[in-house]
């Protein structure tokens, strides 16, 4: 069996396609999809400047004829002067939602006006349906907590590729924060009820791969834990300990750690892993067990290390390090805001770090 | 994860060049360099066409977008390899998979190909079949199987994109050769006596 193994890397070449499977049409919808859903912002500046200068050159001659007529029919008496109250303008939320649309090839049909304004709080991210929007916005909604959102609609059409038929135009809304675009979704009303999409037309089952119940589980539990510091216990009456009799040594571990980590021994390597959802795993922080010279190499600012490595404790010419945080292959915003949680944790844990003689 | 900057391929040591200067450029030679073991991955894991493409371009979009993120801890391969799999496992787990299978046969993909004469000799070469059940074998088996025989990973490589200990790795590619052994054998035995 193992010899006939030994070849099945041909057969399942063979097998799964004789011709190369990846192609330049592959490529092109790649490339597409990156530029449809890039920010891509010197090309907004280019957009967005001449319309700024256009109005900035509007205001300057009202301004000038303002004055002039204020001046000869007296009007202009700064002692009656009132200071205004500074209003937002929407106009220039209405440039900047174009240009995002524009930007990811939608055809803009009319515009519908200012929707909805209101302030992200925790309160409202969990309501039905912006608990629903935000979800398929896909961003890490932290940075956006307190502020105020407004919401910009178009009816538009999105791309359609060469050779296929266009598609209807759709309501997009396109969330405004701080005078720049954050995100977009698709909206469909009918009598009885509104949906929401992406605005590359996914709905939340699709764009998270999971159930809307599990899906608003989790996203409950995300904003639940946004702003705050995430606390770590380290129970002694029910400790969870990782013990390695090989290396002798032991690390007291959150108590929150026990269900949704595990330890992974690999030789001299031993990792504390994320347990996300769907079985995906990321590996949080691990723990190398070198020799004193390798280590003195790898430590040489002109040698080959490529990792930030910490020394925890040297035994019988070894040295412990820890490396961390890893690069992050999560998919899920709820899944990386967990795991970014995780890694605060990681000076706490290192600082239980005890050598076993 | 990585220690030696020697243990890196030419291409990687192109790539951080180029990601340096141009990210546009770098992503497209990683994609031409990627694309096919990446797209036959996702194949061995998702056994259909239709989806294999969307995963394949959902991958590399998901790498484009989180490049200002990798900062060359794990080999770009491996980082690449992971979020590969992780995609796959999504899918696979997903609430659309499931509901989507209970319309398709188990091997329905075969239908997507578009069959060249020839191919039909091969039906009946042992080769075929071996490869086709080592698709078959259930996911935890099949896929030590496709990183170790197919895809050439070291026991320590898999365990790492797995987050699996060596043992494990080791213990679920004897069960899965045992399997495949068994179910070879099964097939063999009934064309003799059927």
């Amino acid at each position: 069996m193992d010899k006939k193994l030994q070849n099945l890397k041909n057969d399942l070449d063979y097998y799964i396609s004789e011709k190369p499977v990846f192609t330049k049409a592959d490529k092109e919808k790649v490339k597409f999809k990156v530029r449809s859903l890039s920010t891509h912002k010197k090309e907004k500046h280019r957009i967005f400047i001449p319309k700024t200068l256009s109005a900035i050159v509007i205001a300057g001659l009202v301004l000038f004829l303002g004055g002039i007529v204020s001046l000869q029919t007296g009007l202009f008496d700064l002692k009656s002067t009132e200071r205004t109250e500074i209003v937002p303008d929407h106009s220039q939320y209405r440039i900047v939602a174009e240009d995002f649309l524009l930007e990811r090839s939608f055809t803009i049909v009319d515009y519908l006006g200012t929707t909805d304004t209101y302030t992200v709080t925790k309160e409202t991210l969990k309501k039905e349906p912006t608990n629903e929007i935000w979800g398929l916005l896909k961003i890490e909604v932290d940075a956006y907590l307190n502020q105020a959102v407004t919401v910009e609609s178009f009816l538009a059409e999105p791309y359609s590729e060469p050779d296929t038929p266009p598609v209807k135009p759709i309501q997009v809304d396109v969330f405004v924060v701080n005078n720049e675009p954050i995100g977009a979704v698709q909206v469909f009303k009918t009598d009885s009820a509104t949906t929401y999409k992406t605005f590359w037309g996914e709905t939340i089952e699709q764009t998270t791969t999971k159930p809307y119940k599990a899906w608003l589980q989790n996203w409950n539990s995300y904003i639940d834990g946004l702003g705050q510091t995430p606390t770590f216990t380290f129970n002694d009456n029910d400790p969870y300990i990782y013990e390695n009799k090989k290396y002798h040594f032991k690390l007291h571990l959150p108590s929150e750690w026990k269900d949704i980590t595990t330890v992974n021994e690999s030789d001299n390597r031993i990792s504390v892993i994320f347990k996300a959802g769907n079985d995906v795993r990321q590996e949080i922080v691990t723990i190398l067990v070198l020799d004193e010279q390798e280590y003195d190499q790898l430590k040489n600012p002109d040698g080959p290390s490529l990792l930030e490595l910490k020394e925890l404790a040297r035994m019988n010419n070894q040295v412990y390090v820890y490396d961390g945080p890893h690069d992050i292959a999560l998919l899920d915003t709820a899944d990386i805001a967990k795991f970014k949680q995780l890694q605060k944790a990681i000076p706490d844990i290192m600082k239980t770090f005890q050598l076993l003689k | 994860m990585r220690i030696h900057k020697d243990s890196l391929d030419n291409f990687e040591r192109s790539f951080e060049e180029m990601l340096r200067t141009d990210k546009d450029q770098a992503f497209e030679s990683l994609v031409d360099t990627y694309g096919e073991e990446i797209k036959r991955l996702i194949f061995a894991y998702v056994k259909n066409w239709s989806q294999t493409d969307d995963l394949t371009q959902d991958v590399f979009v998901t790498v484009y977008f989180k490049l200002d993120t990798f900062a060359g801890r794990s080999s770009l391969k491996t980082w690449i390899y992971q979020i590969a799999i992780n995609k796959c496992k999504d899918y696979l787990k997903s609430w659309y998979y499931r509901n989507t299978q209970l319309n398709e046969k188990f091997f329905a993909f075969l239908k997507d190909r578009q069959k060249a004469p020839d191919t039909q000799m091969f039906e009946k070469d042992e080769r075929k079949r071996l490869a086709e059940t080592a698709l078959k074998l259930p996911l935890k088996y099949r896929e030590v199987i496709i990183l170790f025989y197919y895809k050439e990973l070291s026991i320590e490589e898999i365990g790492t994109l797995l987050g699996l200990p060596q043992s494990t790795v080791k213990t679920r590619l004897a069960r899965a050769r045992d399997k495949l052994k068994t179910i070879l054998t099964a097939a063999e035995g009934s064309e003799i006596h059927g």
